[in-house]
């Protein structure tokens, strides 16, 4: 019953995506406003297709409805609730319905946002582009990858349960919702770039449309890759965060792309420049994502991430090349129209930073692209088999990053337009200062390593710079009004969110680039084998193997090591944990976390004749990588607040249809 | 300052890459399922590398130069493998057709498993063909192993002819020996 | 004395003895951080730089599996004998074929993964650099403060102008 109901809701689904997507295109070639009204109306069909067919996926997976052939191929009886509720995108179909369900919930929210715009074509073509990727994705669950298919032959007794690696952390709970929360959110921004395209309006309307929804999804997708790295540390137990795994590429992709879209978006909103640069930005970045969903499906890459092979490969490489082609075509057609008012004046100012994000942001992009794709070229061409791994990705990325680190100090102080050099040496004359004696300090504490001395230097450099732009507009603020500081820090931080806020992600940035550093070049790692009762010393801690424990649950059977850790660290417990369903045993670290050092064990081979081998590794300031996560979380977030006079001029211009007087909205504006 | 000219060129570039990524792509998804399935030394007709190995029951030493002028089954497996616990009933089989043959020699090498598990799955499954605990994972690294079960399968003159990754059956094993032994081709 | 002089000629001081400072700290920097040779930090760059053979997408420094143990026991004994970090590489290609090494070699097609996002940068900032020196040959105006006005005003009637071409929908 529920196979029907669910494959019923998939096929509602995507016929009313369809007849959404026909009436809104009759609505535009005929102009009558009532197609219009109505073909929006169908968002409503829709999401409650998306949600029920999830709610039925859910009761399915508790109901330990084996009748199911994703439910059987993952819950078992004895795996825990929370592992139930997340193998609803434990695998390849489920994590389809997933991206069907946030899609869905985008596209109507922003329905709603613009529901007093319905008659506007820009808006109509938008969602005529949105429903056209639900009807694609909704498609390809009813034709490809039916996550309702019955189960052939007989209904089994017992499911096989999640892949261990799944049912391990309570992160999968979070850190997939978050990655596709962000990603698929791109699909919002890139519908408006295509109806700006295809109805020519290609000034700010649709940028101001756009710019919210972007820094949304970047920031659940910035959120998502911190997580990501969190699991990796925490849970893979190889002790690195970050592998250059295609499927983490996959989702570092868009990021870039977002990234230098919502700095070079600011240029167009100044000076109206860069408008193809920043349409193709918005393209390229929804077009990656796809590309990350079709490598991480369609079975080209073999990675620890990757779903099981699939036949949904050809599927979404066709779907791929419809969205790069419709891209292409629309900007080389629209070429001639796209003629920007503005120029630069200056290589010394905010617009020529900004252009210089976008390189290195763009190439950053093109590097990982080509590291990822670079071994299937190889392999069609010559059949030869290569790898490309951690070393390539760091010797190009790092200089960018460092780079990187150097705009972050001197843009946000460049002024608009030109300057003279002097206005430049007067503002960072201190940070500059700041980022010489961190040198100084770096270099008589022993450091060592260009990059991670220049990551500390460069890092102090712009943190300075970003407190001197705080405490300057501090400064401002109370000689106008007679304020107490701590009043006029949160006064100044309030009016102009959108400023601060990013201010704000670049001070997580520097701090994951700190933390890189430090892990980078300061971590020590070594594999000791120990009886019970016997010490060993490494890097000033003493290590006791105490002896091993097992434990068993219908989950799992977990073996593990006791060892106890001097200087206070306490207790530590590596163990291997196998399940009934997997071969082999699953390596669960024991990590002990302070701001500054990670003690951090892993099991490496199965105590069972006595001696114990236990990987050591000590990291130095490991926690900063996800403070920084938080902080860039948290600038995001500041950054979404709309200032009181621009949250009115928005609203007065974003929801007024051609032809409203918005002068009462201009005039409260500028009161 | 116009922008027509570049635009369009560019975008156009940006297309033709495009389509050579698409076209890359779609090779690699249409020849997945061809995984060479024969191993590094077999395809280059190369020689084997020599081995020590601890005998797993006995302890005492197996070196591959005791076993010279012999053709040599080489079988990589463990306990824990599903394929390796598939072809377990062709490798008995195969052995106990051949065993009393004066030049024919197998040897299985343990990858990835523990003493005490190995010989209580030896004992239970009654191979009776000697298995040796490869020190340090010389051999495996020396035969440029990646995976298990991976049988070779060595003439008299030190050349591995023949072979497989994965699994392998009765009927593949003879035509193999039968192939090292008269120099033929193996299919 | 300090005190007597101006602000700018003072603050020229501060970005001349900055500049020393710096570069400076840059030459110890870069002398200090010079290639490692030792053999334990030659083993250590070596194991990351070759791939473990049986895992997905681990360096042989990462990965636990025995394979891996292996190489990582063996390295040592390869750099006693007195194999350079080439030939060593060259001797494990050997046994695993080229899909051991963890990055591109620098002949043959596989150069290319060095020379398109290289080439690309290089490119770009080419550009770039190209269209600032065309945009500035034209005279520069400054602007007044009424000048800014108007434009405000002018932008924030803009924002109504979605076609880009100065007429703003009645």
């Amino acid at each position: 019953m529920r196979i029907s109901l669910g494959y019923g809701l998939i096929a509602i689904g995507m016929v009313a995506s369809a007849l959404g997507l026909v009436t809104l295109a009759a609505g535009l070639r005929t102009g009558r406003r009532s197609l219009l009204d109505s073909g929006r109306r169908y968002v409503v069909v829709v999401l409650g297709a998306s949600i029920g067919a999830f709610v039925v996926m859910e009761t399915a997976l508790y109901g330990h409805d084996f009748s199911i052939k994703y439910v059987a191929d993952n819950v078992a009886r004895a795996t825990p609730g929370l592992y139930t509720f997340t193998a609803a995108w434990a695998a390849l179909e489920g994590s389809i319905l997933l991206w069907v369900l946030v899609l869905s919930v985008y596209v109507a929210v922003t329905m709603w946002r613009f529901r007093n715009r319905a008659d506007d074509p820009l808006v109509a073509w938008a969602t005529l582009v949105q429903y056209a990727v639900l009807l694609f994705f909704f498609a390809l669950m009813f034709f490809a990858a039916n996550p309702f298919k019955p189960q052939p032959g007989t209904v089994p007794f017992d499911g096989a349960g999640p892949n261990p690696l799944l049912q391990n952390h309570p992160l999968v709970a979070i850190h997939p919702p978050f990655l596709y929360t962000g990603y698929v959110g791109f699909a919002i921004p890139f519908s408006f770039a295509l109806a700006a395209l295809i109805t020519g309006r290609f000034g700010e309307g649709w940028l101001a449309a756009v710019r919210r929804t972007t820094l949304v999804s970047w920031g659940f997708l910035t959120v998502g890759i911190v997580l990501g790295a969190w699991w990796s540390y925490s849970v893979l137990g190889w002790g690195g965060f970050w592998g250059w795994d295609p499927v983490e590429n996959a989702s570092l992709l868009p990021w870039l792309t977002a990234t230098a879209f919502i700095h070079s978006v600011m240029v167009q909103e100044r000076r109206g420049m860069l408008r193809v640069w920043n349409l193709s930005l918005v393209l390229a970045t929804f077009c990656l994502t796809i590309l990350g969903t079709f490598l991480t499906r369609s079975g080209v890459i073999s990675s620890v991430h990757a779903f099981s092979q699939s036949s949904i490969g050809p599927w979404l490489l066709t779907f791929l090349g419809l969205c790069a082609f419709v891209s292409v075509a629309l900007v080389a057609w629209r070429g001639d129209k796209l003629r920007s008012p503005g120029r630069i004046d200056s290589p010394v100012s905010r617009e020529a930073a900004f252009l210089l994000n976008n390189l290195l942001f763009a190439g950053f992009a093109l590097v990982v692209l080509t590291g990822t794709v670079f071994p299937l070229l190889v392999e069609a061409l010559q059949n030869k088999q290569i790898t490309v791994g951690e070393p390539y990705f760091t010797r190009l990325a790092v200089p960018i990053g460092i780079a990187l680190l150097f705009l972050m100090a001197v843009g946000p102080v460049l002024p608009w337009r030109a300057t003279s050099g002097q206005v430049l040496r007067d503002r960072l004359l201190i940070p500059a200062w700041a980022g010489a004696l961190t040198l100084v300090i770096a270099l008589i504490a022993g450091a060592h390593g260009i990059a991670n001395v220049g990551a500390f230097a460069l890092g102090a450099f712009a943190l300075a710079s970003i407190g001197r732009t705080l405490v300057v507009g501090i400064r401002a603020r109370r000689r106008a009004n007679a304020e107490a500081l701590p009043v006029a820090a949160v006064r100044t931080v309030w009016s102009n969110p959108r400023t601060y806020g990013g201010l704000l992600v670049h001070v997580g940035v520097v701090v994951i680039a700190v933390a890189l550093a430090t892990t980078g070049g300061y971590t020590t790692k070594r594999d000791v084998q120990l009886a019970p009762g016997q010490s060993t010393r490494v890097r000033g801690y003493t290590f006791t193997y105490l002896g091993r424990e097992v434990s068993s649950s219908a989950q799992k059977t977990t073996i593990k090591a006791r060892v106890k850790v001097s200087d206070g660290v306490g207790e530590l417990a590596p163990a291997i944990s196998t399940y009934p369903n997997a071969a082999e045993g699953i390596g669960t670290p024991s990590i002990h976390t302070t701001p500054f050092r990670d003690i951090y064990l892993t099991l490496v081979s199965s105590p069972t004749s006595g001696t114990v081998t236990i990987g050591v590794q000590i990291g130095t300031m490991v926690m900063f990588l996800w403070i920084g996560g938080l902080i860039m979380a948290l600038g995001t977030a500041l950054a979404l607040i709309p200032a009181r006079k621009r949250d009115v001029l928005a609203r007065a211009t974003l929801d007024a249809a051609p032809g409203d007087d918005v002068s009462a909205g201009l005039a409260e504006a500028r009161a | 300052m116009s922008l027509s000219h570049p635009a369009r060129w560019i975008a156009l570039g940006v297309g033709v890459v495009m389509v050579l990524l698409s076209v890359v792509l779609a090779v690699s998804i249409s020849r997945r399922p061809s995984q060479a399935s024969m191993p590094r030394l077999v395809q280059q007709h190369a020689a084997a590398p020599d081995f020590t190995l601890r005998d797993l029951s006995t302890g005492k030493t197996i070196t591959s130069t005791s076993l010279k002028n012999k053709t040599v089954v080489v079988n990589f497996f463990n306990s824990w493998c599903i394929p390796c616990q598939l072809e377990e009933p062709a490798l008995q089989a195969f052995y106990a057709e051949h065993r009393t043959e004066p030049d024919f020699a197998m040897v299985g090498i343990i990858i990835d498993d523990d003493a005490p598990t190995m010989r209580n799955y030896v004992a239970k499954k009654g191979i009776d063909w000697p298995v040796g605990i490869d020190p340090n994972g010389k051999a495996s690294v020396d035969f440029g192993t990646t995976g298990q079960p991976e049988t070779y399968v060595i003439a008299p003159d030190g050349v591995a002819v023949c072979g497989a990754l994965g699994p392998s059956t009765q009927a593949a094993l003879d035509v193999w020996l039968a192939a090292a032994r008269n120099g033929q081709e193996c299919t | 004395m300090i005190a007597e002089v101006s602000r700018p000629t003072r603050n020229r001081l501060l970005w001349v003895a900055l500049g020393l400072v710096v570069v400076v700290g840059v030459v110890l920097l870069v002398v200090r951080s010079g290639p490692d040779n030792s053999p334990t930090a030659r083993a250590t760059r070596l194991e990351h730089e070759l791939a473990c053979p049986v895992c997905e997408g681990q360096s042989v420094a990462d990965s636990e599996s025995p394979q891996s143990q292996a190489i990582r026991a063996e390295i040592p004994t390869l750099i006693a004998q007195g194999m350079s970090d080439a030939q060593i590489r060259a001797y494990y290609v050997g046994k695993y074929q080229e899909k051991i090494l963890e990055t591109p070699s620098a002949s043959g097609i596989d150069i290319l993964a060095w020379v398109i996002p290289a080439l690309a940068i290089f490119l770009g900032g080419a550009a770039i650099a190209v269209a600032l020196r065309r945009w500035s040959r034209v005279p520069r105006l400054h602007a007044t403060a009424d000048d800014e006005a108007l434009v405000q005003r002018a932008r924030r009637a803009e924002l109504h102008d979605d076609t880009g071409d100065g007429e703003v929908p009645r």
